[in-house]
């Protein structure tokens, strides 16, 4: 247990070092929005559109960066130097998965709730023919939240091993094509959210088993 | 472990590595290797670049499975000296204290502050900002400062300081615990064969496991030169 918690530690310390940039820059920015009064924001859409562009943009991105980097982030390290580092600790490779993906649930979440004051704040620039950035979501907040962060990396990660483990190569696209495929296979219709956030879950727990004996197996 | 396992225990054995093979993008790089790593003793493990030094530590390590054979270790005390590059990129000297402490339980980070200041390295430096003999003198430290039975270390004076390189020797037999192993990969022999009590030839026929006193006194020679002579020459 200590272990654990000390993996979650230096897991999310890693990311706050990646990321603080972008949290300092999203707070700033959506400090800024929530005091500018509206008149103000209208003003700066008709006079300074280029700049509010850029600022669209950068809650755009920051939006990318919230969907892709969970992901991305659990299969970053292979064939990184500091994998020594990690491995030879001797935790145990499902403790460090699920180091990350609970260390991904948390940054999402953060992610999540700074991009859409940013879509609130934004709000203010938007005017009769047009608006900004803007999020539009397939899921609920929550069920989208655990579905980035952890249920698609689960899958993600274990198709790459898997093709990983055929040819000794790196195939993050594809592996990407396929975590998304089984994904989507998972559709649960006519549901509550809270049964299919069960369910899904429960569907990726084989695939987290097999995915952390795949890289134990493989020197990656 | 078998019953001869626990008799090999009770005599200092560290580790045994039987018949163990690995192959690497097709190529087998470890051979049928068979050797025994006692306490108290230091072997230094000399083989051309590409035959396979680095690899035989990381199996000793756990870092890499062998592919057939077999690796007994009967101890978990085992300290892989890491390389400069080794640490999260924005990590400090003493983040990797912080979590060479939170890791393992026989760090004293006590002992590695101490020898951080005497090696006059500054706690709050990103680590990748150092030079080359920094970083592989805080990975030494990091080490070190495990109260571990065997210590294994890939090329441990590269890029190091003439100055260090000098005391390397004094510095590593001083914070050597009593007893423990070290197995080193080097090819400095010139500079660290009177530090080794063993010797393990790594070509791509195998792996020799000799005694130093056995080559200079049976075959008159220094073990660089038995090397350069006989082992490169020959199958083994």
């Amino acid at each position: 247990m200590k272990k654990f918690k000390s993996c979650l530690y230096w897991e999310g310390r890693t990311k706050y070092e990646r990321l603080r940039f972008l949290f300092l820059a999203l707070i700033c920015a959506n400090l800024l929005l929530w005091i500018m009064p509206e008149s103000w924001c209208r003003y700066a859409d008709d006079t300074f559109f280029p700049a509010v562009m850029l600022l669209s943009l950068f809650y755009s991105l920051s939006a990318l960066v919230m969907m892709f980097y969970p992901t991305l982030s659990l299969v970053s390290g292979y064939g990184e130097f500091y994998r020594d580092m990690e491995r030879l600790t001797g935790v145990p490779v499902w403790q460090r998965h699920a180091a990350k993906l609970a260390v991904n649930l948390a940054v999402t979440g953060v992610l999540f709730v700074l991009v859409k004051i940013g879509e609130n704040v934004m709000t203010k620039f938007a005017g009769e023919t047009h608006s900004y950035f803007r999020m539009q979501l397939d899921l609920p907040a929550p069920e989208m939240i655990l579905a980035v962060s952890v249920l698609f990396p689960v899958l993600y990660i274990w198709a790459y091993l898997v093709l990983y483990q055929r040819n000794g190569n790196r195939h993050g696209v594809l592996a990407w094509v396929i975590a998304a495929l089984l994904f989507n296979m998972f559709h649960f219709a006519g549901i509550d959210m809270i049964w299919r956030i069960v369910i899904r879950t429960l569907i990726c727990v084989p695939f987290f088993i097999s995915a952390g004996r795949m890289e134990k197996r493989l020197d990656i | 472990m078998t019953a001869a396992d626990d008799i090999l225990q009770d005599r200092g054995t560290l580790l045994t590595m039987r018949q163990a093979n690995k192959w690497l993008d097709g190529r087998k790089i470890i051979n049928m290797a068979d050797l025994t790593i006692k306490k108290g003793r230091i072997i230094g493990v000399v083989g051309d670049n590409g035959y396979g030094k680095t690899v035989l530590l990381k199996m000793m390590a756990g870092l890499m499975e062998q592919d057939s054979g077999e690796i007994v270790r009967y101890t978990k005390e085992i300290s892989f000296v890491l390389s400069g590059r080794s640490f999260y990129p924005w990590m400090r000297v003493m983040d990797a204290l912080k979590y060479y402490r939170d890791f393992y339980d026989d760090f004293d980070i006590n002992r590695a502050q101490q020898l951080i200041g005497e090696s006059a390295l500054e706690p709050d430096r990103k680590i990748r900002l150092l030079s080359t003999g920094q970083q592989e003198r805080l990975c030494l430290i990091l080490a070190l400062a495990r109260n571990s039975r065997l210590y294994l270390m890939d090329e441990p004076l590269n890029g190091i300081d003439p100055p260090f390189k000098k005391d390397f020797k004094k510095f590593l037999l001083a914070n050597l615990p009593e007893d423990a192993s070290v197995v080193m990969a080097t090819h400095l022999l010139k500079e660290l064969e009177y530090l080794f009590d063993e010797v393990l030839f790594v070509t791509g026929y195998g792996i020799r496991q000799m005694e130093t006193e056995e080559i200079r006194e049976k075959y008159h020679q220094s073990v660089e030169d038995y090397y350069m002579e006989v082992v490169r020459c020959e199958k083994v």
